[in-house]
Order: structure tokens, then sequence, then C-alpha cells
């Protein structure tokens, strides 16, 4: 019955609920710098949703090569949400200095700066930590050599790092617009920057979905 | 092994890419030299007897008994000179952008659109007193904005975007026009409204209230204020000219449109003002409204050169009659250029020098002078105006020989003097008429001349400057990155390129002399067409030749390599394409620059393995040479970012006042204190250079150029702080005499002389220990770098060992880097001098930047490469970052694209005591400050090839690369060490980076790499500035053409040129040094 693999099943999964929550989000996103945030907790809350989908349908295991070299203590819950907590909010001051080092506002636009840098983090870093911790993501961000020894949950890791990439280009790109003397609404600080983000998750969703159903049949017509 | 074969293939791409834009600049760039003769007339009165009084320019009145009748009988040479009495009082009411439709009233409307019939007054007073209103389209000259329409009128020329001759530093108009005219001839002229004015005449008017006119959202407050201050004008008796200047109707259109309604409140406004003025002048005084320029509907824009943009209004009333519209022209619209005749003429003053207009004489008043029939007026009049304009076209065509063809010229001559005859034999006005309207053809046909050589541009030159640059980018481009390194010194022929030296003479001869046959004006431009033309191909047959090998390599070539980079260099070269994006380049640059030092983190990060997890230790976290990368990365970044202070806004920016500095109404806000930060931090820079040379042992001994560094760069920043602290204040309080002042200046030119001499005569940095027997202090070897202190512990062990003959030799190291870092350190000191205390510590956080960017990609180039050759050869992205930087250095130095904003400053320097007006000093020097980053950067590109080797020269101990990566390297051997080639005894010495010997000992990959770092940074600039060829074509009729775009491209082609001088620069350098290194070693060998 199953003739779609596990690994597919999950990709086109995340695919699927990604591209269906950026249409949700296009049905009542305001771009109204005062109501910027709650964008940020709609991702927020639809990464939690999506991973926590993923794992409730497929139970991936995230045992990795790592595991002797982080001495990782599961039972301590209060410890490790702490920890989550610390490294997310490092993460958010992290993308704030990156921003502001290129050439957002360092003072007077710093709430815009937060917002923006807490989208980001919730849309790369967030359902990464989600999906296999916080200390595995911390050795991803510090070695390349960072495997799950699970393929399915492996290739899911490679589809969040991939998004968290797209993300961050599309963010980077985004930028292009600030210069052009349109005047345009949309053109306040982090607008194009959120749209360039949110805009590059789906074209990462669009990708797996093609690379998915092209690696299908390719893969039908070998047997 | 000669490299010159390399400097010339370097000189000859720099010479295609350069004439490519020579070429394509004189196409596209319009130029007019601007006259700046005055003319004179000779004031004419006709007493009641009918005999006539002429006072001459010295006022000195030279009454004669003869009849008028004298002068009226000979007007062809009499009437040249003459100017008559003031006709009337002329009120001047410039609204801008009043387009034609805004004026014509049509009563059958009912739904009038909001600039439709919103100026009735004009249509009543038509009605009503037909002979004493004119109204008529008044058609401009694009490009339709205000400045060059304002100069326009006033000085009755075409406008081009240079005047050449003309001041740059501010926008003062030096050419002659009727206001200089109005005070010479002791006229009364009061100016209202927009500052533009007073910048363009500074000081002619005896009352000015000046507007500034930037606020573009700000409808009435300049029309408010005018409006408040005209009525008690017009009461005053003293003035015999009043200008106005309403900017409202213009703002409204730029803000919300021709169709919004609040264009038709402005308009009311117009028209109660044009109703009020009309009722309140007398008898003798005549009044023009007129628009500047039209606008676009409904959108309001204008600058281009559609009729709805080039169609202004002209309405003209007097209480007076005006001359017979049958008598003049009978059209119902005029040039703008020829107001600038009429006015001068109603005036009584001299038509300005460089005037192209006619006289209107349908907007004459209609004055009568005894004794001097109306005919014979208007002629003499006319032929005042003609003989002004064919000696304006001789004074022209004399000096610019090539400019108008033979056959042209000899035509007007002929038919002015077939003029001269009829003018005289006028006898009716039936005469006057045929006469007049044949002279007007003429005079028309000359216009026009002129306007196909001011306003319109030359397509073939164009695009064969742009043919030009892209061949020889792409014959760049194949050959360099296609060809691989090792193959350059075989294709690159001594003899191929002797027949081509050879080859270029002849079809640059062949260009000169025969440039008619082939279709081109200039000798110049032919020549150098088929000249670079002959390398092109020569070029060409190198790439047939090799054309497995390029094919191989293309084929075999990674798509995807760079990615980053390349965006980069993209996304600075697409800049051109839009006119915000230029106005904002200085933050587009700057980002593009964070970009990349951080995509190089990232990329460091994955070659390296940034921290070993299994070895994680808190302590030791600051000595890894990741953490320092990292450091030194944060302070780059942090560097530029602070380097932002330095940056000149521009006038299209907003909120800018920094483009008005030159000019005297905005008074300088300067805090009283001295300045004296930027020198400390300029005497921390030489220091720590210093420090450098002194820590690799480049500082010891006695020769020359060794002597020169130790004290040299001291004295100079001395010299050069004493003039940057003491010459703030010299302008308003003189605290030194200005030949002390000019003497230091003088020190740090002098001291930049003498390292050039000296680096041709000697050029190394080093000291050979002199060979002693068993007994030499080791006291010496505190200023020796580590490697050499151990060296000589080594030579000491062998010595009492075997007695070996080991040289010491100091400072081997850094043998190449540190004569580069004396020479730029040298040279940085006169262009931070030349910048000025404001803007020199832009420049050094500029080079602080370059020496953090240099570090980090050399570590990462050391980490990463797995073959000499790799090491060997800059990456891709550095060169792009490098190329960013220069680029960058330009805008952090306070400077900007625009040609207002060009400093002249640096001019001055060391000069002010007895200046000697050598042009060439000046353009020099102005130059060297301008374009500075462009200069010492690439000058210094070689560094870009030492960079690893000196880094590791300076930190020999620096942890190499992780255990694990180090043993899959098999390649590493060329860190072993090597000085003689009996090196088996120097076996613990293996771990010990070479330094600098390295690259000697593969003299052959590493001048070939320099070369091909040379090529690659001619391939981006070439690049670059065709970019910007493109964009100026495609947009050449966009409205910011002449604002943006041109002074863009004017830019960039200079930045080209002067790269290209110092890229070969560069390269001459690393020649001269390799010699001596060679003559060094072969020395040591013996």
């Amino acid at each position: 019955m199953y003739w779609i693999s596990t690994t597919e099943r999950v990709k086109l999964n995340y695919a699927m609920t990604t591209v269906a929550a950026i249409v949700v989000y296009t049905f009542f996103v305001q771009f109204v710098p005062q109501k910027l945030w709650l964008s940020v907790l709609f991702f927020i809350v639809g990464e939690c949703l999506k991973v926590f989908i993923v794992q409730k349908l497929y139970k991936l295991d995230t045992t990795n090569n790592m595991e002797g070299v982080l001495k990782r203590r599961r039972n301590n819950k209060v410890m490790e949400s702490l920890k989550f907590g610390f490294v997310m909010s490092l993460t958010v001051f992290f993308f704030a200095f990156i921003c502001i080092i290129l050439g957002a506002p360092a003072l007077e636009k710093y709430l815009e700066t937060f917002t923006l840098s807490a989208l980001l983090t919730g849309i790369t870093l967030f359902p990464i930590s989600l999906f296999i911790g916080v200390s595995g993501t911390i050795s991803i961000l510090m070695t390349e050599s960072f495997d799950l020894s699970n393929v399915t949950a492996q290739a899911f890791l490679k589809l969040l790092k991939r998004n968290a990439y797209l993300v961050i280009f599309g963010a980077f790109i985004g930028s292009v617009v600030f210069p052009l003397d349109w005047d345009r609404p949309w053109q306040i600080y982090p607008i194009p920057n959120i749209v360039g983000a949110v805009t590059g998750q789906m074209l990462g969703s669009f990708y797996c979905l093609v690379e998915t159903m092209v690696k299908h049949k390719l893969g039908k017509k070998q047997h | 092994m000669s490299y010159v074969k390399y400097l010339f293939v370097l000189i000859i791409f720099a010479f295609i890419i350069s004439s490519g834009i020579h070429i394509f600049s004189k196409g596209f760039l319009l130029t007019r030299d601007s006259r700046t003769e005055k003319r004179q007339c000779d004031k004419f009165y006709v007493k009641l007897d009918e005999n006539y009084c002429i006072s001459d320019s010295d006022n000195k009145k030279a009454c004669s008994n003869q009849n008028v009748f004298e002068i009226v009988s000979n007007i062809s040479s009499s009437a040249e000179n003459l100017c008559f009495e003031k006709k009337s009082k002329v009120i001047i009411v410039l609204i801008d952008a009043l387009k034609f439709e805004f004026g014509v009233f049509n009563e059958k409307l009912n739904d009038p659109l909001p600039y439709q019939n919103k100026l009735p007054i004009i249509h009543e007073l038509l009605k009503k007193h037909p002979d004493n209103s004119r109204f008529m389209k008044f058609i401009a000259d694009p490009p339709t904005t205000t400045l060059q329409r304002l100069k326009g009128i006033t000085t009755g020329s075409l406008p081009t975007f240079i005047d050449m001759g003309s001041n740059f530093a501010t926008p003062e108009i030096n050419e002659d026009n009727i206001i200089d005219q109005m005070v010479a001839n002791n006229l009364t002229v009061v100016f209202a409204g927009d500052n533009t004015w007073t910048e363009l005449f500074p000081k002619r008017f005896k009352r000015s209230y000046a507007y500034p006119s930037f606020n573009i959202h700000d409808l009435d407050s300049v029309d408010n204020a005018i409006m408040k201050i005209l009525p008690t004008e017009l009461k005053k008796p003293d003035w015999d000219v009043i200008i106005t200047h309403f900017l409202g109707v213009d703002h409204c259109g730029h803000k919300h449109g021709a169709l919004h309604h609040e264009m038709s409140r402005k308009l009311t406004e117009m028209n109660d003002m044009i109703k009020m003025l009309a009722e309140s002048i007398d008898e003798d005084t005549t009044l023009f409204v007129f628009g500047d320029h039209g606008m676009t509907l409904p959108s309001g824009d204008h600058g281009g050169a559609t009729s709805d943009e080039t169609d202004a209004l002209l309405f003209a009333y007097s209480k007076k009659k005006f001359v017979d519209g049958h008598l003049g022209h009978d059209d119902d619209f005029m040039q703008q250029i020829d107001l600038t005749p009429t006015l001068s003429t109603i005036l009584g003053i001299p038509i300005p020098f460089s005037n192209l207009g006619t006289i209107n004489f349908k907007l004459l008043p209609d004055v009568s002078y005894k004794g001097i029939k109306r005919h014979e007026l208007l002629s003499m009049h006319l032929w005042h105006n003609a003989k002004q304009i064919k000696n304006y076209f001789s004074t022209y065509s004399d000096e610019h020989k090539d400019i108008f063809a033979h056959e042209d010229l000899d035509r007007i001559n002929t038919k002015f003097e077939i003029f001269e005859l009829r003018i005289s034999t006028i006898f009716n006005e039936e005469a006057f008429k045929s006469v007049s309207k044949d002279l007007r053809l003429t005079l028309d046909s000359m216009l026009e001349l002129c306007r196909n050589i001011w306003i319109n541009f030359n397509p073939q030159l164009m695009v064969q400057g742009m043919l030009l640059s892209f061949l020889g980018i792409f014959v760049l481009f194949i050959i360099i990155y296609n060809i691989p390194v090792s193959e350059f010194s075989n294709i690159f022929t001594k003899k191929l390129l002797v027949y081509q030296a050879w080859a270029s003479v002849i079809a640059v001869n062949i260009g000169y002399v025969m440039h008619e046959n082939f279709g081109w004006d200039n000798k110049i431009i032919a020549a150098l067409f088929l000249g670079s033309i002959c390398h092109v191909l020569f070029f060409g047959y190198i790439i047939i030749k090799n054309w497995t090998t390029i094919v191989e390599s293309m084929m075999s070539a990674d798509k995807f390599i760079n990615l980053m980079s390349r965006m980069s260099f993209a996304f600075s070269i697409a800049v051109f394409f839009s006119n915000s994006f230029i106005v904002q380049e200085q933050y587009i640059l700057c980002f593009l620059l964070i970009v990349q030092i951080i995509h190089a983190l990232h990329e460091y990060r994955k070659a390296a393995s940034f921290v070993d997890m299994k070895k994680l230790k808190i302590t030791g976290l600051f000595q890894t040479t990741s953490s320092k990368v990292v450091i030194v990365a944060i302070i780059t970044i942090g560097l530029l970012r602070m380097s932002q202070m330095f940056f000149k806004c521009r006038e299209e920016q907003g909120n800018c006042w920094d483009f008005l500095a030159n000019t005297e109404n905005v008074a300088k806000v300067k805090d009283g204190n001295m300045k004296v930060f930027p020198v400390i931090i300029l005497a921390i820079f030489v220091t720590i250079v210093r420090a450098f040379l002194k820590a690799n042992g480049n500082l010891t001994g006695y020769s020359p150029h060794v002597i020169l560094m130790k004290f040299g760069p001291t004295v100079s920043v001395v010299a050069a702080c004493g003039y940057l602290v003491l010459s703030q204040k010299q302008m308003t309080r003189p605290i030194a005499s200005f030949v002390h002042l000019d003497t230091l200046a003088w020190i740090v030119y002098g001291m930049f002389i003498i390292e050039l001499i000296i680096f041709v005569i000697s050029p190394l940095l080093v000291y050979i220990l002199p060979r002693r027997d068993g007994s030499f202090s080791l006291s010496d070897a505190s200023n020796a770098i580590p490697e050499l202190y151990r060296h000589m512990k080594q030579v000491i062990n062998d010595q009492t060992a075997n007695k070996s003959q080991t040289p010491v030799v100091y400072g081997l190291a850094t043998v190449y880097s540190s004569v580069f870092l004396a020479f730029g350190t040298v040279l940085s000191i006169v262009l931070a001098l030349l910048l000025g205390i404001d803007v020199c510590n832009g420049f050094v956080i500029i080079l602080f930047v370059g020496s953090g960017i240099l570090f980090i990609f050399s570590i990462l180039r050391y980490e990463s490469s797995s073959s000499i050759e790799e090491c060997f050869h800059p990456s891709f992205s550095l060169i792009v970052t490098w190329y960013l930087l220069y680029s960058y250095g330009f805008y952090s130095t306070s400077h900007q694209p625009t040609i207002s904003q060009i400093d002249w400053n640096a001019a001055f320097v060391g000069r002010t005591a007895n200046f000697d007006h050598s042009n060439i000093l000046s353009a020099i020097l102005v130059l060297l400050s301008t374009f500075n980053s462009n200069v010492v950067l690439l000058i210094l590109y070689p560094l870009l090839v030492i960079g690893p080797f000196m880094i590791y020269a300076l930190w020999p101990n620096m942890p190499i690369k992780s255990d694990k990566k180090a043993k899959e390297d098999t390649a590493l051997n060329y860190r072993k060490i090597s000085l003689n080639d009996d090196s088996e005894s120097n076996k613990d010495m293996k771990s010990v980076s070479r330094g600098e010997i390295n690259l000697h000992e593969n003299e052959n990959i590493f001048m070939t790499s320099v070369f091909k770092v040379g090529c690659q940074f001619l391939l981006l600039q070439g690049t670059k500035v065709f970019a910007s060829m493109i964009a100026c074509t495609i947009l050449c009729r966009h409205l910011m053409v002449w604002k943006i775009f041109a002074p863009r491209f004017i830019y960039e082609g200079i930045a080209t040129y002067i790269s290209f001088v110092a890229i070969v620069l560069g390269f001459v350098l690393v020649m001269r040094i390799n010699r001596s290194v060679k003559s060094l070693i072969n020395k040591l060998i013996l």
C-alpha cells in the first residue's frame, strides 16, 4: 500500500503544510509596522505545529553521531527548556546584530529589527531545535559533521537546513528594494525582508515538492 | 626569465578598454566651451533736434551735430555696437512648470480638469487689449530641468551637460548673460523666489529674497513669501527689472500630479497674482509671465524632451502697444532662447555674447525715437542680433576647427556678405519683412548646426566605444579564465607580442592618416579604434590557437562556484541601471562588503571546521586561529560601519546640505575647537606599520631604503599632521605664514619623491648580517622575527658543530610585502594630506579594513588550499571584495559622483603661497585625492598574492590546519624549509613557515599569479565601466541622465583610467622587487 517511501511522505507532508501555512498567512497578513509581531507569532506557532505533526505521524528517531560528545541529559526537562530559551534568544540577538551591521538603523528602529530577527529565528533555527534539540543545533552550527542515524530523520533535517538557508537568502535579497525612491508603504524597513524570508521558505517548499516528485518518478522507472 | 611581456599584455588590455571608454565618451558627453567674453555696446540717444549722442562703455558722452540719418543710412556698420535707450521697465514672473495648456481658455468646457481654465485673466486681457498682450507657446530645449532652463533663458545658449571652462565648484554662471549685462548697464534688478537664481547669480541683485527650493512637499511657503514682498517692491521707484520665480505649480506637479485639485488651487492663486500685477503696473512697464518648462500629464514630472515637457507658456502684457504682429514672426510660438535678445532689446543692453536666439518683435513695446522710422529701428535691432550671433559662431568655429563642416561655414559667410548689402537698403516695411524673413532662416540654420553638435548624441561613436570595450573584456575573460596559469608563459611569446606591437603601430598610423576614408571625423579616434581592433585580432589569434584548451576548461568548469561573489559583483554593476541605486550606492557598497566578509567567515567555517567539539576548552578559545579571524572580522565590520560617518550626501538623498557647502549662502557650521583626533589616528597608523616592519626585521641595517623607512614616514607624518592641524584655521585667522605651511606639505611630497627614487635604485628592506667567525652578539636579534632568531641560533649551533657558512638575513621572510608596505605608507600619507583633516580618517579606515580583509582571506586561502598553485592564487571572492573596497573608498572619503561636489581643495595643498597655475599639477592632485582608494589599493594589489605568506611569516607558530586535514594533505610540502638545498640538517624547522622566500622559489607561479590577478582587476573594472556605458545608452533620454547617470559614468570612466594606471604600476613594482630579490639570493648563494 505504501508505494511512497516514508522519507518522501515526510518531505511532502512538511512542504504541503508549509505552503498551506503561507496561503493561510496571505489571507490575514497586514503589513502595518505595528502589527508585524502577529506574523512572527503566526510563523512560530506554524513551525511548532508542523514539526509536531511530523513527529506525531512518523515518530522520527533523532539519535545522532555526536551522542557521546554532547552528553545529553534528556530527563532534565527544565534545564533543557531553559537552555532552549537561552539559545533562541541568543540567536535572535545574533540576527539582530547581523541586521544592524548590514545597515539597519541601530537605535531608532530596534523594535522592527527585533521583529525581523525573531521571525528569522522562528523559521530557521527554531524548527531545527524543536526537531533535534538544542545541543544538536549547536553542534550543527559549529561542525559540519553532524548526522542523524535515521535516514528519514536525516533527510528531514537536510530539508530544514536548506529551508533555513533559503529563508536567510530571501531576507537578504529583500533588501534590494530599499534604495528605490518609489515611496511605497511596503518599502518601510522590515517588510521587504519579511516578505523575502517568507518567499524563500515557500520556494524551498516548492523545490522540495518538485524534487520529491521527480525523484519518485525516476525511482519508479528504475524498478 | 623576463616578465616584461606580462606587463606589455596588461598595458595592451588597459589600452583597449580605455580607448573604448574614450570613444564612447566622445559620442555621449556633449561638451561646449563656455566663452567668457562680455559684450559691450555704445549707448545711443537721439536728441530733440534729431541729432544724436553716443556714450561709450566708459560713459563718456560724445554728442555730435550730425543727424540721426547718418547712423540710419549705414546700418550694416553702425548697428552692431549700438544699444538704444530702455524701452520700458520689465517684470518677469517665472512660474515653474507653467505648461502651455494651463493658459488655454476654452469657454465651452463644462467640466474642466483641475488644470484647465484656471487662468482666465490671460484670456480676458487678450480679448480686451489684443494689441497690448501676447500669448504664445514657449518651447524649451531639453533637458527641461530648472537649472538648465535658467541658464538657457539668461545666456541664450543651448545648455549641454558639461560647459567646459565653467567653474565646477559653484553653479555660478560665468558666461555672458542678461543679468550681468543689466548690472553692467546700471539697471537695478530685484529678485524674489527660488534660490537657484542667487546661486547662479550671486551678488547681482540689489535686493534679493531667495527661498530654498528643496522641499518638494511644500507648495506654498515660497509663493506666499513672494506675494508678500511683491506689492511693496512694486511701489518702490528704483527698480528697472523685477524677477520673481514661483515654485508652487512645479512642486504641486511633483507631489500630486497635474490632475489633483491642489493644482487648480495653485493655478487660481497664480491667476490672482497676474491679475494684480496687470492692474498695478504703470504705462512704462512690460509684464512677462512664463514657465521654464512644462510637465507630463498626469504625473507632473519633467526633464525629458517630449512636447508635454518642452512646451511652456509665455504671456506678455503692457499698457503700451506691442509692435505689430505682421512685422515680426507670424507664428504663435517662440524658442525660449529668443527671450534673451528680446529682453536685451527692451532694456537697451547688449545681447549676451553666446546668445543664439533671435529677437521676437511681437514682444517689443512700440517705442519710437525721433527721426528713426519703425522699419529702420527694427532692422537696426535685427542686425545687432545677427552680427552678435555671427560673431559668436565665428569665434567658436575658429577655436574648434573640426566642429563645423567647411561647406556650412562657407555658406553662412557668403550669406552674411549678401545680407550686409541688403540690410542697408531697406526702404519700407515690406522690404524689411522680406529681409527679416531670410535673415531669420539663416540664423535658424546656424542654431540647427549648433544644436546638432551640442544636443544630439553621436550614436556611431557610442556604439564603437561600447564595441571596443566589450571586445577587450570578452577576449580578456576568455584568455584569463580558460587557459591554465601555467600556460601563460607559453601563449604570450615575445615574438608574437613584437609582431603585435608593430602591427598596431601601423594600424594607428593608418587610422590617423586615412581617417576620412573610414568615415571618422576625428583623427585620434580613428587611430585609437584601429589600433585597438588590431590588438583584439591578435588576441583572437591566441584564442583560436589555444581553442582546444579553452573549450576543455570551459566544459570542465564548475558552473556554480563563487556564487556569492558573482552575485555581489553583478549587483555592484547593476547599480548603474537605476537612478535611486546610484544615489544610494554608498550604502549598497557597504552592504555588499559586509556580506562578503560574513560569507568569507562562513567559508572559513566550512574549510577549517570552526571549533573542534571534541577538544573544546573555553580557556583556549581565544588563542585559536578561528577566534582571531572572527575578532578581526568583527573589528573590520565595525570599522566599515564607522566609515559611514564620513559619507557626504548628495542633493537627491533628501535632507542634505553637503552639496551646498561650496556656495556662500550656507554658513558653515563648525565648532570652534581644532580637530586633533584625526591626526592622532594618522600617527597611530604610521606607528603600526613601522612596528610591523620592525618586528619583521625590515628596519635593520643601513641600506638607503631602510634608513628612509626608519625616519621617512615619521617625518612625513609629523609634517602632514602639522599641516592638517594648522591649515584648519588658516583661512580665517592666519596662524603661520603660508610659506611655512607650504613647506610642511612639500616635506611630505618630497619624502614621496625620495621614496620613488630609492625604490628605483634599491628597493629591498633587508640586512645581510656580515659573516663573522663564530662570534656575534645576540643582542641584535631583538629586532628579528622569531624564525630568524631561531635561524640564528641554528647558525650558531651549526657553527659550533661544523662551521658551515649559513648567511643570516634580516627581513627575508617579508622581503616582498615589506617594500609594498613601505611604499604604500609613504603614498598614503601624501593622500591623507590631500584629503584634509575632515576626511583623512575615512581613508585610514579603508586601509585598516583592507588589511583586515587581507588577513581573513589569507588565512581562509591557506586553510582551504590543497596545492601550492592554489595557495598562490587569490580566490575570486577576495578579488571581488578588494574591488568593492576600492569602489567604496571613494564614498568613505567624502566624495560623491556629482559634478558640483568635486573637492578642489586638494589642488591647493602646498601651493597657497605662490600658486604656479599649473593645471596639470592641480589635476593630478585633485584626481589623487578623489580616487585615493583606487590608487593605493590597486598599486598594492600584489599583496593579495603575497598575503598568506606574509601572515605566516609574521606568526609562524599559528596553528596550522586541524590534524586530520593535515594528514590528508600530502601536498603540504611547500611549508618545508629549504633555504639552502642541503636542508637535511634543518629537519626541526619543518613546521615553520618560510614566509615569502616561497614566492621566490616559485617565482614563475608567483609572477604569473600577480599578472592574472592584475588581469582580473582589469576585467572587473572594465566590466563595471562597460555596464555604466550600457546604462547611459539605454537611459540616454531618461529624466535624470544629466544629473545622475552621466556624472556617474564620468566618475567611473576616470576611475577606470586611474585604476588601470595603478594596476600597471603595481605590476612594475613587483617586477622591480623580484629582480632585486633574485640578485640578493644569487649573492647569498655564491
